[in-house]
């Protein structure tokens, strides 16, 4: 396989998946909003904070409103991070892939990032209809690359783009979180839980958080859950070694081997020091540089911006500024 | 109530489907008959229901804006094909593998002993002002001695019936792909009608370049290892590169994606080392391809490529400086060149030209310019051409100047009244012209594609058919029409 093609298979993942959880994160925050009209300060700030667009919103000096919020979240294309940007880059990534993945795939990414281009669509009466359609049809293509794609390399980098793109998005999720919502009785505590149950729904976890754990949703509960369950796929255990089997799938994968072996371990030790917050609150950080150290490898041994011009890597970061 | 051909015209021109007073040509008799038996609602159902297809199949291609920047365009695509008969097709296709082939035969001479120019059949001054000549090719010989690999032969039909070579483009012709997807779209959406004639296939295309681009392999026995090498995805063409790697099921690749090592092979980068390539189909200008050798700040070519060309160890379609007989200038020597060739008298003819190289032939294109079509010798597109009869004074004043500036530069051709094809505007049939571009592979054998891509121009009374200049595509049809 090609570099340059597995470079676009991996970002074209990462960008499919950016933009499910971009779509999820704005239409979760936009019914929280409904229960939470008192929050203090800016109510659209953890949004930013987690999709890393923070200071771009407030270098732009855009103004701190709902409507300017969700329009840079949902279609700015001047924010590289936002819904339509990432559909855009997803799509220009198919375009170089026709002759590698599925001819539907092509289709598909057409008609998502025409839902996602829809003039007025994230107006507020409209935008739960439409952030469902655009979460509908990025699953319909990780669906459609499942079915129809052979299982080779090009399937284990796709994994592997999408994978360390979901894990930072937790890790982002849940830092946000653990900073922000308090936990504990007394006044709070419905609206906390409320808050609680949110941070569940952006990562598409609620159900199978209750499955997993009856009873009510706790910090204690919603971090260990997100860490550490083997068997839910955005937690962090579970992308690890979902990480690990599609490296496996790559010719000679060096140091990104040994990178996965570190996290594995370390997540591993945490679990059995049991719940102990202040070692959680080390352990996101830690988390969140090995998936950019895990991110610069992948580039370093397979892609071919890297070889030519090291990239200054963080996870967060955008092809284009990759290349 | 259908298309009445009664009402379809005919004046002054050679239609290709109607013969005229709504008679159909031979060949063209159940397209007409079933064209004037569904209604409007259906027809306007048809129509739709293409343009479904070509956005559903993603066809587009790319148009450069005045602002420099560009835009993706759905293809347009017109949905009554034109027709060619089998036995007229015969003729046409025997004359362009005989064109390909004295084209190669020149191309090969200009770059080893150039006979030509020492029997006084080319003067040799064109060889030193030629902007598509390249003296970096000067004695390499290519496999099979081809340099044009793949030719895309421009013909139109004058109102007398005769079919002429307006030009040939030799160096990265582009079309073929859409050739291919405007039969899919007219089966999808008129499948009754191939049941009803019958019609030579044109699928079978990306398997014959395959085996043409495999016959010049320098590693012969092995499977040989194929790339086609795009600008990238801002090219109008890219829809087509990625589709001929598609169909040809081998990779599609920028200049980032190839290097040559240090034994002048060329390899590709993959994810498991590099490989290396033995042939690529290149659909980068000459100019672009070795930054070594000739634009050194291109960012699409691979440093190094034409030293392995030279040495043999990988291929190039088309072969570097075949462009040299792809200029129209050149071209109004073609006849000459087969019959120096090939001892045979040309079975396709030139459009008549004046070269205003010549002094006489000048003073006529100066005294008639606006009668005449003038043209440049290395524009395409429909670029760098004054239609006499079109232009303000003002614009014929400005080529007559250019012309006299710098004559080997210009040649001129008279006004030819193009054939027409009926095409549907609104719900009715109305003629509009088209030319016609067959594409010629040549490698250890020649092959013509049975058709070709038909362009047509889509305002009424224009001659312009270049797609980045609003012109549209229909299907073509040759007919086998049983021998009648």
């Amino acid at each position: 396989m090609l570099s340059c093609v597995a470079e676009n298979i991996y970002w074209m993942a990462r960008y499919l998946e950016r933009a499910e959880n971009t779509a999820r994160l704005v239409a979760v925050h936009s019914e929280l909003r409904l229960d939470r009209p008192d929050r203090a300060g800016f109510f659209w700030e953890p949004v930013l904070a987690i999709t890393g667009t923070l200071e771009d919103f407030r270098a732009r000096g855009l103004q701190q409103t709902e409507r300017e919020a969700t329009n840079f979240l949902l279609s700015d294309l001047q924010n590289p991070s936002s819904l339509l940007a990432s559909s855009a880059y997803a799509r220009e990534n198919i375009r170089t892939l026709m002759e590698i993945l599925p001819r539907e795939s092509w289709e598909a990414v057409n008609r998502l990032h025409q839902a996602a281009a829809r003039p007025g669509a994230g107006a507020p009466h409209q935008r739960d209809v439409h952030l469902r359609e655009i979460i509908g049809r990025s699953q319909a293509m990780a669906g459609l690359f499942l079915g129809a794609m052979n299982d080779d390399a090009g399937y284990a980098l796709l994994r592997l783009g999408r994978t360390v793109e979901r894990s930072n998005f937790t890790v982002q999720v849940l830092e946000d979180a653990l900073a922000r919502i308090g936990d504990g009785a007394g006044d709070m505590q419905a609206l906390w839980a409320a808050e609680w149950v949110g941070v569940l729904k952006s990562l598409t976890a609620y159900q199978m958080y209750r499955r997993s754990l009856r009873g009510p949703v706790t910090r204690a509960g919603v971090s260990r859950f997100l860490i550490f369950s083997q068997v839910f796929p955005r937690a962090l255990v579970y992308c690890v070694g979902e990480i690990g089997q599609a490296l496996t799938r790559l010719p000679d994968p060096g140091a990104a081997t040994g990178i996965v072996a570190r996290l594995s371990s370390e997540l591993a030790a945490a679990e059995k020091a049991g719940p102990d917050a202040a070692r959680i609150a080390e352990l996101l950080p830690a988390v969140r540089s090995h998936l950019s150290a895990l991110h610069r490898a992948v580039c370093e041994r397979y892609f071919i911006s890297a070889t030519q011009a090291p990239p200054s890597a963080s996870v967060g970061q955008t092809q284009a500024q990759s290349a | 109530m259908g298309i009445r051909w009664n009402d379809y015209p005919v004046d002054g021109v050679h239609d290709e489907v109607i013969l005229g007073q709504g008679r159909p040509r031979p060949g063209a008799e159940a397209l007409c008959s079933y064209l004037a038996s569904v209604d409007d609602a259906a027809l306007a159902e048809r129509v739709a229901s293409a343009e479904m297809v070509i956005r559903l199949m993603g066809i587009t291609f790319r148009v450069y804006g005045d602002d420099g920047g560009s835009i993706d365009r759905h293809w347009p695509y017109d949905l009554i094909p034109r027709i060619l008969p089998l036995p007229e097709w015969r003729r046409i296709e025997a004359g362009l593998k005989q064109r390909a082939l004295a084209l190669n035969m020149f191309i090969d001479d200009v770059y080893h002993d150039q006979r030509a120019f020492a029997d006084g059949i080319v003067p040799r001054e064109l060889l030193a002002t030629s902007k598509n000549f390249r003296p970096e090719c000067m004695g390499v010989s290519p496999p099979h001695g081809v340099w044009a690999h793949i030719c895309g032969s421009d013909l139109v039909r004058h109102c007398d019936g005769t079919v002429y070579v307006l030009e040939d483009n030799l160096r990265v012709p582009s079309g073929v792909s859409y050739m291919i997807e405007n039969r899919q779209i007219t089966k999808r959406c008129f499948p009754e009608l191939f049941r009803r004639a019958r019609i030579l296939p044109v699928d079978d295309y990306p398997s014959q370049l395959y085996a043409m681009l495999a016959s010049l392999s320098p590693r012969p026995g092995d499977l040989p290892q194929i790339v086609v090498l795009t600008p990238g995805i801002y090219n109008s063409a890219y829809y087509e590169h990625s589709y001929l790697a598609q169909r040809m099921g081998v990779e599609l690749v920028t200049g980032a994606d190839l290097f040559v090592d240090e034994d002048d092979c060329v390899q590709m980068r993959t994810i498991s080392g590099p490989r290396r390539v033995d042939v690529i189909y290149r659909r980068v200008d000459d100019l672009f391809l070795d930054p070594e050798v000739f634009h050194p700040d291109s960012m699409l070519g691979v440093p190094g490529l034409m030293r392995a060309w030279r040495q043999g160890k990988v291929a190039l379609a088309n072969a570097p400086g075949a462009g040299v007989a792809d200029d129209k200038v050149v071209y109004t020597y073609a006849p000459a060149l087969i019959r120096y060739y090939l001892d045979a008298e040309p079975i396709l003819p030139n459009v008549p030209s004046f070269r205003c190289v010549y002094p006489d032939e000048r003073d006529h294109v100066l005294a008639n310019i606006d009668k005449l079509v003038v043209k440049a010798a290395n524009e395409s597109g429909g670029y760098g051409l004054l239609i006499g009869p079109h232009a303000t004074p003002a614009e014929r004043d400005a080529f007559a100047d250019a012309v006299r500036r710098d004559p080997r530069n210009y040649m001129a051709q008279p006004m030819l009244t193009l054939s027409t094809v009926p095409t549907i505007v609104g719900n009715r049939a109305v003629p509009r012209h088209v030319d016609l571009r067959p594409f010629i592979l040549s490698g250890e054998s020649i092959e013509v594609t049975a058709g070709g891509l038909t362009r047509v121009a889509l305002v009424e009374g224009s001659t312009v058919v270049n797609s980045s200049q609003g012109g549209g595509s229909k299907d073509t049809w040759v007919v086998d029409v049983g021998g009648a």
